[in-house]
């Protein structure tokens, strides 16, 4: 995700001299082709995340085009007050890219990984918060940001990105903000965010041998919601959310509360990660199987919860 | 000049001192130990307009110690920014627009918004190097209060500016000594300031905060001296020119009652 990353804001920094990269001395072997390309204009700030984003407020009000890097934990939770207070309030044109999204550092532990920060980050005004799945998405995330301006944060994953376009790329190309349509179906309604949706669409493989017939869309912008948009794709009774994030304040929180006046017309399922420190040790794969995000978990759930409204 | 430097910081003290009263506010002993760091900068030292607060190539300041504004208020008042008629109208007020710590809006002379201490340095810094990567020439200058130093974030920031050689960077301490629940000294001890910053690669002067002349020359003095940022040190008196306020760290709670407003304000009669 982060050559994906280094790739576009590389493009920017050609035709945009203002464009800068500043970060908490992380992204080795990754932001080398960058630093080497525009030297000038790559500040590795040393192991100081606060400094990070109060430097990158100061260089916004003067002109520039910041990206902010650092891996998610140390960028969101420590840096979650100058976030607030600097960049969105004043709403600076500084995009946010925090790596290792949810169990992406896996046996690194409870410090690195992070499941908390979407939960509270949607409460920031002015930010555009994005957590792309696909190497698109995050393609359209630093567009966005790019062309947009303002206050934005790409909350990247840690695997390579899948390659996996729309259905309707018009929506793609034009609503980044739009959840996007991988797989249409009639029964239930799938949204999941971010880099899970690798287990997502293999838990899919399995739920159409079971015979269950549903959309997936993939969520890529978490903030701001086209809530209109989003009430109607939600074509049918039962919704599912599934995320690799708390779920309080998550995904799931937010469909919630999109249909908390429709209570009667709807059933959300939702399939994230307990209230509790999560502080078990192992890979990524098994930190999401015991927490029912593995593929098989995620289509059980789903499936059991289809059943159990007698189909 | 100086004299009527002088002057005017005791025409803002008197302000100070009234809109505090008028407005019930507190943190009135902050604003009187640095009104007169602020009457240099405005009315000497900084490269600002108020009849065009964005213009391009101006002088940046940033009040990191925020919870003082109502010192710059005062300041960007009688400098033109707003009129005293606005001042009184907005300050803590429903619906106003100048709140009890900065909140930016360019077109009252704010740039950033503060309140939550530790920020100046890091946000300067982040001017000040934009400012180098254009070739401008203008300066950064930072108010932070003796207190605040307790931050990490002040720390990383001076590292940084330090490291990339900011010499546009004039960044002053407002050390009066005293802070939250009492003096600096017993709190968390920040001396030797000076030796501190000065081992962190600034140039580091040490003046009388409540002489103008002597800030303005200091200012203007230490800035050719060499390739670092530059801090200086004001020692100053909280509550400077209110008796029952002067270098008690109380005064940064007090709102004045009727009485002692009468009392205050006859001192200057």
């Amino acid at each position: 995700m982060r050559n994906t990353f280094i790739k576009k804001i590389s493009q920017y920094a050609k035709k945009n001299k203002n464009v800068y990269l500043l970060t908490a001395d992380l992204g080795f072997r990754s932001f080398e082709p960058f630093q080497k390309e525009f030297p000038d204009r790559f500040i590795n700030v040393g192991v100081a995340e606060n400094n990070l984003v109060g430097l990158a407020a100061g260089m916004a009000l003067s002109g520039k085009k910041v990206y902010v890097y650092s891996i998610l934990p140390f960028l969101v939770f420590k840096s979650y007050e100058q976030i607030r207070n600097l960049i969105c309030h004043n709403s600076l044109d500084v995009t946010l890219v925090g790596g290792g999204g949810g169990f992406s550092y896996a046996e690194q532990g409870i410090s690195h990984n992070t499941t908390e920060d979407i939960s509270i980050l949607r409460a920031l005004p002015n930010l555009t918060l994005f957590n792309p799945g696909t190497k698109i998405e995050t393609e359209n995330a630093m567009h966005f940001s790019y062309t947009t301006g303002g206050p934005s944060m790409l909350r990247l994953g840690k695997a390579p990105l899948l390659e996996i376009e729309s259905i309707d790329n018009r929506l793609n190309k034009k609503n980044y903000l739009r959840p996007n349509l991988l797989i249409k179906g009639k029964k239930i309604t799938i949204f999941t965010t971010g880099n899970i949706l690798e287990n997502v669409i293999k838990s899919a493989e399995i739920l159409k041998v079971k015979g269950v017939n549903f959309s997936l869309y993939s969520v890529n912008c978490i903030k701001p919601v086209d809530v209109n948009y989003i009430k109607r794709i939600m074509k049918t009774k039962l919704l599912v959310t599934v995320e690799e994030g708390s779920e309080i304040g998550g995904l799931g929180s937010l469909i919630s509360d999109l249909i908390s006046l429709n209570k009667n017309k709807y059933s959300l399922k939702k399939i994230a990660l307990t209230d509790k420190v999560h502080s078990e040790i192992g890979s990524q794969e098994y930190l999401r199987d015991i927490n029912k995000l593995s593929p098989n978990k995620i289509a059980s759930s789903i499936i059991k919860f289809y059943k159990s409204y007698g189909n | 000049m100086t004299v009527k430097m002088n002057q005017t910081s005791e025409v803002l003290r008197k302000k100070i001192i009234e809109i505090s009263y008028l407005s019930k506010a507190h943190h009135i002993g902050s604003a009187m130990s640095c009104i007169d760091v602020l009457v240099a900068l405005y009315f000497n030292i900084m490269n600002i307009d108020p009849k065009n607060p964005n213009k391009k190539n101006r002088d940046y300041f940033i009040m990191s110690k925020g919870h003082a504004v109502l010192a710059l208020y005062v300041t960007l008042m009688q400098r033109g920014f707003f009129s005293e008629k606005f001042l009184k109208k907005n300050f803590i007020t429903n619906n106003g627009k100048l709140g009890g710590h900065p909140d930016r809006n360019l077109k009252l002379g704010i740039e950033i918004s503060s309140g939550s201490l530790g920020y100046g340095i890091s946000v300067g810094s982040g001017i000040a190097l934009s400012m180098k990567k254009d070739s401008v020439n203008n300066k950064v200058y930072v108010l932070l209060g003796d207190g605040e130093l307790n931050e990490g974030m002040i720390w990383e920031a001076a590292l940084f500016a330090s490291h990339n050689k900011l010499n546009n960077l004039v960044c002053y301490v407002d050390c009066n000594k005293l802070q939250g629940f009492g003096s600096t000294k017993n709190i968390l001890k920040i001396e030797p300031l000076a030796k501190k910053f000065k081992s962190f690669g600034w140039n580091v002067a040490t003046i009388d905060g409540h002489n103008i002349n002597n800030i303005v020359t200091t200012s203007k003095d230490i800035i050719k001296k060499s390739k670092k940022p530059s801090l200086i040190i004001l020692k100053t008196i909280k509550g400077k020119s209110i008796k029952s306020m002067e270098g008690k760290f109380e005064s940064h709670y007090t709102v004045l009652d009727k009485k002692s407003y009468i009392e205050i304000m006859n001192k200057y009669k």
